[in-house]
Parts: structure tokens; sequence; C-alpha cells
């Protein structure tokens, strides 16, 4: 398992700064979330560092591996994955050959990458819909086949772009058990949430971000009492769900 | 793009009888056929089914399953033609190698064209490859010295195997028919590997692909190249059916369009589909040639466009998933 270090990551469109000098550390075991206002340049971040875009200035590393150089497929490859917020099914294809796209990056034996997913499916509870057309699901269970095929490439750090987005209060608290799991599976997860009782919940560690620059970095209970957070984004009422 | 394809699904599929029970059970049927039938009219269409079906397998390896929509694959089908019949009209080289050294010349062109193109996005891809196909028939036609021009090539009729000439016309009908098998086995191969799901992926989201770590471009070259090399092949079997090949016959765009058509109308990404494209839309325009060529000029054309839209917005995914999921309904039977 590894860590994800950035250092300084910048980038411009035009004359917009979307994201100025973000850093921070994300450890195998540990859950950071990143917090902000839209347009505050969260997802750019993931974009950044999967080298979807390519940053003006500011580095991303994986363990001791540079990873500047990488293309998004690499760095996949190298066990850094992610998810899209808007989720980015093969919607003509089943559930589980989904999954198998994923898979297939362990293993040469379409057979294996079919028995693979067929137990990261099991795992995400969604065995029932494998043989489902990917594109007539729901949005929950298209959030959670989001996961799945991203889990399927056995990740080291894994990157969540709002999975909880459109989920039921239900579905909610199991996707926070879920995600527990697999930090006590060893990942580094960084997870992007507008869900904010479920970050308090969720996150070991909360970085907020407001145009595009970082403004808080901390603990959940910190974040919670930030006076500047609580304006920028919370709002003055907030109270911090004390882990409920 | 891909509501326009049905996904034939690459694993196992549920059925009761053997993996290829029942293309096995069909091309024994068609092998017989070339014995039974004796009328020159009813053997060259089926020859002229062969061949097309050959080719848009060969097409829809790349078009289809990789979502590469060419237009240009005519220009790989001249450059078979030519190939095999210059080196044995020049050098007395049998065309069993020649249309190697074709498939060789059309692989490369293809890797070429693909590095440059297949970086482009959708129609940009397809316009580039229409540029390429009438490059190349430009340049046969201009090329007289080497290709005859307009005027064409005539091979004489030596028949024997290594010249790849046979008095018996149905000889040919099993060499075409062993092409498509070896074609269709081939594309199910493909189908089934992790290569043929990559292309998939691809054709899906490409973002989504690459976010999944799977190297895109390498394949999709590999694929485009492979396809034209097996275009390629077809051309050489053509040229040496008809013993006589031009620019227009071996290379024009509405070859290139029909191979494309063939693949839509039966199959996208399916590996039976371009075959039952082939042999409908092949044997529909030549009935039609027949019965109506000889009265209002324009007619066939016109009759067989109204054909190819009528099955096109009947059965958006083409004729073979679409007559194999109305067998599924009405009998339960999806073969």
């Amino acid at each position: 398992m590894a860590t994800l270090t950035t250092d300084g990551l910048t980038k411009s469109f035009g004359g917009l700064r979307a994201v100025q000098d973000v850093s921070f550390v994300a450890r195998p075991g540990r859950i950071l979330s990143i917090i902000g206002p839209n347009g505050a340049g969260k997802t750019t971040v993931f974009n950044l560092l999967t080298g979807f875009i390519a940053p003006d200035t500011g580095s991303v590393r994986l363990g001791d591996m540079n990873l500047a150089k990488l293309s998004p497929e690499d760095r996949c490859r190298a066990g850094l994955a992610r998810t899209f917020q808007v989720v980015q099914p093969f919607r003509g294809l089943s559930v589980l050959d989904n999954v198998v796209m994923g898979a297939m990056l362990r293993t040469s034996s379409i057979a294996e990458a079919r028995e693979a997913a067929a137990s990261v499916l099991d795992e995400l509870g969604m065995s029932r819909l494998k043989d489902m057309r990917a594109g007539s699901l729901p949005i929950g269970d298209r959030k959670r086949l989001e996961m799945a095929k991203v889990l399927a490439t056995r990740p080291s750090v894994l990157l969540l772009d709002e999975v909880m987005g459109g989920l039921i209060p239900i579905e909610v608290q199991r996707m926070i058990s879920f995600i527990h799991g697999l930090r006590d599976r060893g990942l580094a997860v960084v997870v992007i949430e507008h869900h904010m009782s479920a970050v308090m919940r969720l996150s070991d560690e909360v970085l907020v971000l407001q145009n595009g620059q970082p403004i808080a970095h901390g603990s959940p209970q910190e974040i919670g009492r930030d006076p500047k957070v609580l304006s920028a984004y919370l709002g003055p009422n907030f109270q911090v769900d004390g882990g409920h | 793009m891909s509501d326009r394809i049905a996904v034939d699904p690459p694993g196992p599929a549920a059925t009761r009888v053997p993996r290829y029970f029942w293309p096995v059970a069909i091309f024994l049927a068609l092998a017989a056929l070339p014995a039974l039938i004796t009328d020159p009219f009813v053997l060259n269409m089926i020859m002229m089914s062969m061949l097309s079906a050959a080719a848009a397998l060969a097409w829809n390896l790349s078009g289809g399953y990789a979502g590469q929509l060419s237009l240009g694959h005519a220009a790989f089908y001249g450059i078979g033609a030519y190939a095999s019949t210059l080196l044995l009209l020049r050098a007395g080289i049998s065309p069993l190698f020649g249309m190697l050294v074709g498939a060789g010349i059309s692989a490369l062109s293809a890797i070429v064209l693909g590095m440059i193109t297949l970086r482009l996005k959708g129609s940009f891809f397809v316009m580039s490859t229409l540029a390429f196909g009438a490059v190349v028939h430009i340049g046969a036609m201009n090329f007289r010295d080497l290709t005859g021009g307009a005027s064409g090539l005539a091979i004489p009729l030596n028949p024997s195997v290594v010249n790849l000439t046979f008095a018996n016309k149905a000889v040919y009908v099993f060499i075409a028919l062993g092409l498509v098998a070896a074609y269709y086995v081939a594309t199910r191969l493909i189908a089934g590997s992790k290569l043929g799901y990559s292309l998939v992926a691809f054709r899906e989201n490409h973002d989504a692909a690459r976010a999944l770590g799977i190297r895109t471009l390498p394949i999709r070259i590999g694929i485009f190249a492979l396809s034209a090399g097996m275009t390629s092949i077809v051309g050489s079997l053509h040229a040496q059916y008809f013993l006589y090949i031009d620019p227009d016959s071996v290379m024009s765009l509405g070859l290139s369009l029909n191979f494309a058509l063939m693949a839509i109308v039966g199959g996208l990404g399916t590996a039976y589909g371009p075959i039952i494209g082939a042999a409908v839309v092949t044997c529909v325009s030549l009935v039609m040639q027949i019965y109506l060529g000889n009265q209002v000029s324009g007619l066939t054309q016109l009759a067989y466009s109204a054909i190819v839209i009528v099955v096109l917005l009947s059965l958006p995914t083409g004729l073979g998933p679409g007559l194999r999921d109305a067998l599924g309904r009405r009998f339960g039977w999806r073969p």
C-alpha cells in the first residue's frame, strides 16, 4: 500500500485560478475528505491527480514514484484509481461486464476477470444486478457500480468523487461502513463529498477548499469549529454531529 | 453511436447446445451449396455474398467492436487486389504469397494512418479515412505505368492451385467460404478476449476505459491494422475470382460504404451480423439489378436505399440481433 503525496498543485483555466497551491498526503489506512462550495476546485484536483488534466505547477507522487509523465491509464495501473462525479458506466454492457473491464487490469484471463468481478459485486451487495444493462440502473446503483469497477482494478489509493450523491440515508450509512472497511484493509482513500454529516462520520481528516485554495485542514471536529470554514461553507448554524 | 450496437455477450452463452454448434451447422450447410447449385447466376451471388461477408467481418473488427467507423477500407481491398495481381503479372509470384504481401502493405499503411488519425475523435477520424480512400483511388487511376490506370489489369486464365486460378467457379466459393469461417472464428476469439473487451470499453466510454487502466491507443491501431490486412486478403481473392481489376471495382468509395453498410445492417459488433448483412445486401442488390435494372434508371438504387432505411429504422441494432431477439420472444429460442 502506497502513500499519495501532492505538493503545490496549481492549475489555471484562462484567467481563472481553478486550483492554487494544494498540498496534502493521503496515507494508507486513512480517509481524507476534500470539501468546499461548488466550484471550489475539488473535481479539478482529482483530474490533476489522475492525469486527465496536466497541472501548471506542482507534483503528484505515489510512494516514491513521480506520476508527472504518466497517462491516466498508467496511473491506474500504478494503483491510483478514481470514480467520476458524473458516473461513467459502459451503458450498453451488463453490470458484470462493466466490472470485468476493471478486473482485467490484474489478470490476462477473461474467466479469472469474471470471477474477480463477481466477487467485487458480491462485496457491494450487487450480485443480483449482474446481468442488467448498466444504462438501465437507477442512480444509486450506478454510483455503486462506479465504485465496483474501480475496486476491481485493486487500487492502493482510491479517489471517490461524490459516491454518495443521490443515495437514500440507509444507503449512505452502508456506503460509509463499506468505505471504512476499505480503509481498514489498508487503502488510502480520498473522498470528495457534499453530504456534510456523512463527511463528519466518514473522515479521519478534512481539507477545505474555497476558490481553489486550501483554507483549512484538520480533523472533522477541528473543521467543524473553524470559523473560516463555518462562514465559507457550513453556514453559521452548523453543529458537529457527535459521531452518529 | 452505442445505441446502434447490439452487445454480443462475449462470454460463454447460456445455451444447451455446444458453443459452436449453430455456426458449424450453418457453415456445413453453406458448404454443400456449391455442390448442389450449378446455376451460374446463383453461384455468383453466393460468391459475391461470401466476399462481401469476409470484407464486412474484417471491417467490423475495427468499425464495430472498436467503433472506429472507417469509410476508407476499399483502399485496403484495392491494395490487396493490386499487390497480388501485379506480383503475379510482373514477377510470376503466386497470388497465395502475393495476398500476404498485400496484407502486409495494407497493415503497415493502416498503422501509419492510425498513428496519425486515431487520435482524432469521431467524425474527424471518419473524414481522414475518406481522404485516405480517395488518395489511394486517385493514385491507382494516375500511376498508369504500374496499375494500368482506368483500363485496369487482366489476369490470364492459367488454372492451377499455385496461380489460385480455377476454371470451375465453385472452387472459389469453397475458398471464400473458408475465409468467412476463418474470419468468423477470429472475430469470436477476439471478442471473448481481453483485447475484445478493451476495444468495447473504448467504444462505450473512452474516459472510463482510461480510468480503469486500459491503454486504448496501441490496441486501436493494432485492430485497425489487422482489419486492414484481412480486408486486403479479400481483395486479392476478388482479383483472382474476376481475373480483372480496375480502380473503380476494387477501391471505390461505394465499396467502402458497402462494407460499413453491410456490417451496420447485419449488426455492428457481433460476429454473425456482418455475414447476415452481407448476404442480404448482396442478394437484394443483385436480384434487383435483374428485375429493376432495365426499367427506370436509378430505380435499383432507390429501392435498395429504401430497404436499408426500413431495416435501420425498424431494427436499429441490425438484422442479426433483431432476428435473434424476435426468435427469443416468439419461441424462447436464442441460437
